[in-house]
């Protein structure tokens, strides 16, 4: 059976890999907007950073809540939709993504940099917590030629 | 030292979506959340084409609000990550939604080394 990119059968993490996701969420004036992120699963959440002043940052503070779709490795047409609520954590103890783990090695300078905005403020840790009354949902991109 | 400007240009995502199989799409459903899926695309003189089931929960809330998003990303490595984000408005064709794009935005980390 294929790995449900770092998920269980009862929606729990089996790991925590870096993930390449999408991330949506619900903009002041009830209208969607989704950005492509890294995200790290981290103790039955996933966390992600972002800038303070980003569009983001803005829209979360106005509305937690969130959809993922995380991507399998090895199929882009195939994955995961997650729901939850993000709340900002103390970036002190953000850890970034292994360079071996991540799903694209992410060069030392870049990681260093990284923390040095965390550090500075510049740089938030969001994190979100799974929404248990929306439990995950596999979705399938339709093969097109079908 | 000024902040390196890593927007595509209009043709630069047109391009990107060119060759684009498979995008996410998302949407505001009823009770206010985000939700999303993927969906094969097909982008073509202008114009993006999903197939999405029309009971999707996704096609669903995007009916009704008349509003979608769309996002694709690439990453082979880090300074080959491209990205595009499409805001626009659903048509439904049996299992096929027409995208009138009404905004578009991408980004290249590539011009990050240029």
């Amino acid at each position: 059976m294929k790995h449900q990119v770092g998920l269980d059968a009862a929606g729990g993490w089996v790991n925590d890999r870096p993930v390449a996701m999408f991330l949506f969420l619900t903009r002041p004036d009830n209208s969607v907007v989704g950005y492509p992120m890294t995200g790290i699963p981290r103790d039955g959440a996933i966390e992600f950073t972002t800038y303070r002043k980003s569009a983001k940052a803005r829209y979360l503070a106005e509305d937690d809540r969130v959809c993922v779709v995380i991507v399998e490795d090895d199929d882009p047409a195939s994955g995961v939709a997650l729901w939850g609520r993000s709340r900002l954590v103390d970036p002190a103890g953000f850890i970034p993504a292994r360079p071996d783990a991540a799903p694209i090695d992410v060069p030392d300078g870049v990681i260093s940099t990284v923390r040095e905005r965390l550090d500075s403020g510049k740089r938030l840790v969001f994190r979100i917590e799974l929404d248990r009354s929306r439990p995950p949902r596999r979705v399938v991109a339709a093969n097109a030629e079908a | 030292m000024p902040k390196r400007d890593i927007r595509m240009s209009t043709k630069e995502i047109d391009d990107f979506l060119s060759h684009c199989e498979v995008v996410a799409v998302g949407a505001v459903d009823a009770d206010g959340w985000p939700t999303a899926t993927l969906s094969h695309c097909e982008f073509r003189n202008g114009a993006l084409l999903l197939r999405l089931d029309p009971t999707d929960p996704v096609a669903v809330s995007a009916s009704a609000t008349q509003q979608l998003c769309c996002v694709a990303d690439e990453h082979p490595t880090y300074y080959e990550i491209r990205g595009v984000i499409l805001h626009g408005r659903p048509n439904f064709f049996d299992e096929s939604v027409h995208v009138d794009i009404e905004r578009r935005s991408g980004f290249d980390f590539g011009k990050l080394k240029r």
